[in-house]
């Protein structure tokens, strides 16, 4: 055999080795759910059916599923990232290598956050400045990046903009300020001070920095060598698992064990024995050790310092990660110190100030988030002001411009959406207020303090206060099975029968009427349908018994199975959207129940094809009361649909849109808004024209601060819709704004820039 | 389905490889039908059946055509061609460009007329183009009739070349559907021009498109004007050669020979050359089916200079239904024009680095038409390149941080690499392209892979 031979040998069979070798392992490995590098669940085996084939979304899932299961899917993704780092496009990534250390990119300050957010903190410190008899202090500390403390504020191509920040914001600030930087720039070995691999200062770092906190109002940590120190390896960081440069030498955790006993307790209620939690030892991403990782609210006790519980030195850290290590230092100075995560914690905090009686706030933020997180807005302490608008899908505002005389209340949760969204569309039901967002409702009302997670007019309310408010002289309650499914048949029962008689008790003229749980379709191994007809079976009887009415809806919406039916099914446990004139007409029709006073009928229009889709009576509906001539935003919004097959849209018009986004009619001068139809998705589109690029600039900022709202929003509500949320776009050509939360924010973005032209 | 795609990669093209090599040589069209059409059907399930009737429609009008005896019946012979090629284009017209002859339309007469919103079904132009390419031939009699439809079907459906070329005409596959051979050879030839395709788009390509948008899009100085159009102009090169290189590759390990598409474009000097060069299945159909039709040069040189503007603006409109792409066309038309009636003597007599430069300027400049579908962009683009301004630190980076890539680009679009495989190829060390192909393979498909690790940004908190 000759040599052309050989090698044409060699590459047909290591050519198809590759190729065939990728099925197999694919087909023979173990396959992960959740991918802890990439703190993510990866994609779920689509399964193929007519219609998501004949709309190539299987394909589509396929391709993802595959991608997200690619053997040494790991191994390849590092390859890349070392790839781009050796032709040198490393300048251009979000990472930066350098000595065996892994940075962030510089921080890029948008200026209207970090104005937005210093007025925040001033209104906050001035309304504690009068607090009490004497006030109480408020601090605030920026935590530079690594890449600027070690690094310096210019290196080569990058400038780390860490340092100009923090001057703007500390001049800016009326409180008091802890600028880290004198300390940490003299510190001798700068490295010691931050992790190689992780964004987060180490515990030397953490240390300095609360030692300079605690002297600057006057207390003292326990000397350095009074802590017995643990070092624990390998520990893999965030800028690690985010860079894709598995080649990076690990870092080592260091646990600083203090002589003092201090307890931690979260906002679950879970108590753990010291500030470590050494469960989270055993993860790749090793800093959650500390204090648990993200908490809304994590208080710790100093029990040697204050073993009474009384004592007076009580500090309030709101603030980042960058205080899970920080409070367990802060902990040694105080007799206790409560840590607020204001991405998860949203209620104002004068309660917490008063309950656990704080006598100092500290607000510690990297420079990185305090100037991109819009959530430092939930910093208020006056509960007379209004909370920042916390919407839950669906437009509950639109309940509000629509319902305004609300005389019967139907409280609901996400699988009341389809109602709600008929009776929007359709004016239905005006005089009734419907809330599609309470989850665990009963259970919260009862327990929650009244403040659960079911909000009213965009603020957590308790549905005594709403019921009064609205005047409400009917009461529906229509449980979803979150109560059911979390506190399981029997205890769902206690809690409907307390929640009732509580009613009864207070609103004494109330007519109460109380809807079957809708069926389901297999949810959970241990909750099934079988549950949900025990429990309405038990509700009839019970409703009946004490002379409420029941509305039994769920038979018309059960399959042949007994479980939900497929043609109303839009996931396990949710109806359509399009079920919802159904939902209405059934309501209408259960006379014997659902006795409304005559006054509360709206004329049902005798349709009997049913269903008719909500959405395409809808689109009619939209079409005759169109008067404005078509402009180029709807065409932008036609070519978006066309691409997207986005169809499941609500446009937001007139004043809806001031109520909606808090956006009025002299920001724009041409604008649509679209939420989707359906509560259980995050879906959004905004497509505004302004009059000037300073106008449009100023709208970014909302539709900025309006990813935050909407991702907060869904955080807890549907995870799923919250990546979708995070990853919205925001962008603005000219005097264009869009705004695009979707599958593919890119593929509209591309169409509004292109369609927007020069933005002129 | 693309074949920069894992899917394409890892198990369309295993199971095709299958199939083809285990089942009997008689039966190895219709096993490459099925597949080429779940290829098509992958992205676009719905416009399958399209693309069933453009199959069945001219293979019918090929059997009707060669139903008639030429000399006894030329009249029906013309009429069903006129018809087909008529219902051809009618077919490209619609699914293609109505929206935009709508818009046009109604801009010009202000009537408003509901523009029509259709999805481009993937690969039209190339496919109609193919299917017209056949009854044209089976008419002039340069193709012989197929008589088979599952035949006609695999030459039209044929995946390798169905959604972004080579046009192969039928009658240069006509014998090779029938009595085509797969040999080791071919085989091993087929991978390392895959390899090399895929290596051009994924490596090269798409990371000068990268670098393209964020200097053509956001907006900027002189300079990164100047390089956005020089890495655009690199990006299309390797994207669309990098395809065809796949696709002839893919041809190849199948036991097809398709025609060259490309022949290093860019080192053309004079734009005469770069179109013997570029895309030139392309450009050989619009000369064969257009330009000799209608009279070529033999008619004088005012009524040339007419039938050049009209094949331009055809080339033009055919890359896509905007207006950009027609005044692309145009813009080619008038410098051919140019050329041919003096600049090209001129040229000749200049020294080569000037005429090399003087290609690719216009090359260049060509692409930024053929980039901006908004003339407002464009005109900004264009201010941008003449006046100067300077570029933000940010801008900069971007330009640093490719210019390896870039200038590894612009090495491969001559003809370095090509003489030093070929030298490689004939001396001891021939199994040294084994490494290389190697590598170039397992870079992209890391590049593919990691398309799909998104670490979860709100944990950076």
């Amino acid at each position: 055999m000759n040599m052309k031979k050989i090698t044409n040998i060699l590459i047909c069979v290591l050519f198809l080795a590759a190729v065939f070798a990728v099925p197999v392992m694919f087909a023979v490995l173990p396959q992960k759910d959740f991918s802890e590098l990439e703190k993510r669940y990866l994609a779920k085996k689509p399964e193929a059916d007519m219609q998501s084939i004949t709309d190539g979304s299987y394909m589509e899932e396929l391709g993802e599923y595959i991608a997200d299961h690619f053997p040494a899917r790991n191994f390849f993704a590092g390859l890349n990232s070392y790839y781009d780092l050796w032709s040198g496009r490393q300048l251009t990534k979000d990472y930066i290598s350098e000595d065996g250390r892994l940075y962030a990119k510089p921080v890029v300050a948008d200026a209207e956050t970090v104005s937005r957010n210093v007025k925040t903190v001033n209104r906050f410190a001035d309304s504690l400045s009068t607090y009490g008899e004497n006030g109480i202090p408020v601090d605030l500390m920026l935590v530079p990046s690594s890449g600027y403390v070690i690094l310096g504020e210019d290196h080569g191509r990058l400038t780390f903009t860490d340092g100009e920040i923090m001057d703007t914001v500390y001049a800016g600030v009326k409180t008091g300020t802890v600028d880290l930087r004198d300390a940490f720039n003299a510190y001798p070995d700068k490295g010691e001070l931050y992790y190689r691999t992780d964004h987060h200062w180490t515990s030397r770092g953490a240390y300095l920095a609360a030692s300079l906190m605690a002297r600057k109002e006057g207390h003292e940590l326990p000397p350095e060598g009074s802590y017995n120190k643990e070092s624990i390896e390998p520990f893999f960081g965030s800028e690690y698992s985010g860079s894709g440069l598995w080649l990076t030498e690990p870092d080592a955790i260091e646990l600083w064990h203090s002589e003092n006993k201090i307890n931690a307790v979260n906002e679950t209620g879970a108590k753990n024995d010291g500030v470590f939690y050494r469960n989270r030892l055993e993860e790749l991403d090793k800093y959650t050790v500390f204090l648990d990782g993200n908490h809304a609210k994590v208080t710790l006790r100093n029990i040697s310092k204050d073993p009474s519980g009384e004592g007076e030195d009580n500090l309030l850290v709101i603030r980042d990660s960058f205080s899970n290590s920080l409070g367990c230092f802060l902990a040694d100075a105080y007799d206790k110190v409560v840590l607020i995560d204001l991405r998860y914690y949203k209620l104002p905090l004068t309660q917490i100030i008063d309950d656990e009686r704080i006598s100092e706030v500290l607000i510690e933020y990297s420079c990185e988030n305090f100037v991109s997180d819009s959530n430092i807005s939930f910093l208020q302490a006056d509960e007379k002001e209004p909370v920042k608008k916390n919407y839950m899908a669906p437009p509950q505002e639109l309940t509000d411009a629509f319902f305004n005389d609300a005389k019967a209340f139907y409280f609901g949760d996400s699988v009341v959406g389809p109602l709600y969204n008929y009776c929007v569309s359709h004016s239905k039901l005006k005089e009734t207020y419907i809330s599609s967002n309470a989850m665990y409702m009963y259970y919260t009302a009862l327990y929650g303090g009244g403040k659960g997670q079911f909000l009213f007019k965009g603020q957590p309310a308790d549905i005594r206060d709403v019921l009064r408010e609205t005047g409400s002289e009917i009461f529906i309650g229509a449980l979803g099975c979150n109560d059911l499914a979390t506190y399981d048949v029997y205890q769902s029962e206690q809690t409907v029968t307390e929640f009732l008689n509580m009613l009864r008790a207070e609103f004494p003229d109330l007519t109460i009427f109380m809807q079957s749980v809708m069926p389901i379709k297999n949810v959970q191994a241990d909750f099934n349908e079988a549950e949900v007809d025990e429990f309405n079976a038990w509700l009839k009887d019970h409703v009946e018994e004490y002379g409420y009415c029941y509305i039994e809806l769920d038979k018309y919406f059960k399959g042949s199975m007994g479980t939900l039916a497929n043609k109303y099914m839009y996931n396990e446990t949710h109806i359509k959207n399009e079920a919802g004139d159904l939902w209405y007409k059934e309501l209408m029709n259960i006379e014997n129940y659902f006795n409304f006073p005559e006054k509360y009928y709206v004329e049902y229009d005798g349709e009997t094809d049913l269903p008719v889709s909500v959405l395409e009576e809808a689109q009619l509906l939209q079409e005759a009361e169109k008067q404005r001539d078509r402009t180029i935003l709807d065409n932008i919004y036609d070519e978006i649909r066309n691409r997207t097959g986005n169809a499941d849209m609500l446009e937001i018009k007139d004043a809806l849109i001031s109520d909606y986004f808090g956006i009025e009619p002299g920001e724009y001068k041409d604008a649509r808004f679209y939420v989707a139809g359906n509560n259980l998705k995050a879906d959004e589109i905004w497509i505004v024209e302004t009059s000037n690029e300073e106008a449009a600039e100023s709208l970014l900022g909302k539709a900025r601060e309006r990813i935050g709202i909407k991702a907060e929003t869904y955080k807890v509500y549907l995870p799923e819709e919250y990546e979708i949320a995070i990853r919205g776009t925001v962008l603005r050509n000219g005097r264009f704004v869009g705004l695009f939360i979707s599958k593919d924010p890119k593929q509209m973005s591309d169409v509004f820039v292109s369609m927007t032209g020069t933005g002129q | 389905m693309v074949f920069s795609d894992n899917i394409f990669l890892f198990f369309f093209l295993p199971l095709v490889i299958l199939c083809t090599n285990l089942c009997p040589k008689a039966y190895r069209n219709y096993v490459l039908l099925v597949f080429s059409l779940i290829f098509y059907a992958w992205g676009e399930p719905v416009y399958i059946i399209l693309m069933l009737s453009v199959i069945v429609l001219n293979y019918l009008a090929g059997l009707f055509i060669d139903s008639f005896p030429r000399k006894i019946a030329p009249g029906r012979r013309k009429a069903i061609l006129v018809l087909a090629v008529a219902a051809n284009l009618l077919i490209l017209g619609y699914f293609k460009y109505s929206g935009f002859f709508a818009e046009i339309i109604s801009s010009i007469t202000g009537a408003s007329l509901q523009i029509p919103q259709i999805l481009l079904p993937i690969g039209i132009s190339f496919y109609i183009f193919q299917s017209m390419s056949y009854v044209i031939d089976v008419y002039r009699g340069r193709a012989g009739v197929q008589k088979n439809i599952f035949f006609f079907g695999t030459y039209v459906a044929l995946f390798p070349q169905l959604i972004a070329g080579p046009i192969v005409r039928y009658s240069d596959i006509e014998r090779q559907l029938t009595e085509r051979r797969e040999t080791l050879t071919m085989f091993s030839t087929g991978i390392r021009r895959f390899i090399y395709g895929l290596a051009k788009k994924v490596l090269l390509a798409n990371q000068m498109g990268l670098l393209a948008d964020t200097l053509l899009l956001k907006g900027g100085g002189t300079l990164s004007a100047w390089a956005g159009m020089a890495a655009y102009t690199l990006q299309i090169y390797f994207d669309f050669s990098g395809y065809s290189d796949m696709a002839i590759g893919l041809g190849r390990m199948l036991g097809f020979r398709f025609l060259e598409n490309f022949n290093y474009p860019y080192i053309s000097k004079s734009i005469t050359e770069f179109w013997r060069r570029w895309h030139i299945s392309l450009s050989s159909w619009f000369k064969e089916y257009v330009y000799i039709p209608l009279g070529g040069n033999r008619k004088g040189l005012p009524r040339q200079c007419l039938n050049l503007l009209i094949v331009w603006m055809l080339t033009g409109l055919w890359h896509g239904a905007s207006l950009n792409f027609v005044i692309w066309g145009l813009y080619y038309a008038v410098i051919l024009i140019i050329e041919k009636l003096f600049f090209g003597k001129v040229l000749s007599k200049m020294p080569g680095i000037f005429r090399h430069i003087y290609a690719l300027l216009i090359v260049a400049f060509g692409w930024g038409i053929f980039y901006y579908t908004d003339f407002g962009q464009f005109t900004l683009f264009v201010n941008r390149l003449v006046t100067y301004s300077a570029d933000e630190k940010d801008i900069i980076n971007w330009m640093i941080a490719y210019l390896p890539t870039a200038a590894v680009a612009v090495l491969a679009s001559t003809k370095l690499y090509y003489r030093f495989v070929r030298s490689l190829r004939k001396s001891r060390f021939m199994f040294l392209e084994v490494p290389i192909l190697a590598v170039l393979f397992v870079l992209c498909v890391s590049a593919l892979v990691s398309q799909s690790y998104n670490p979860f940004i709100y944990f950076r908190f």
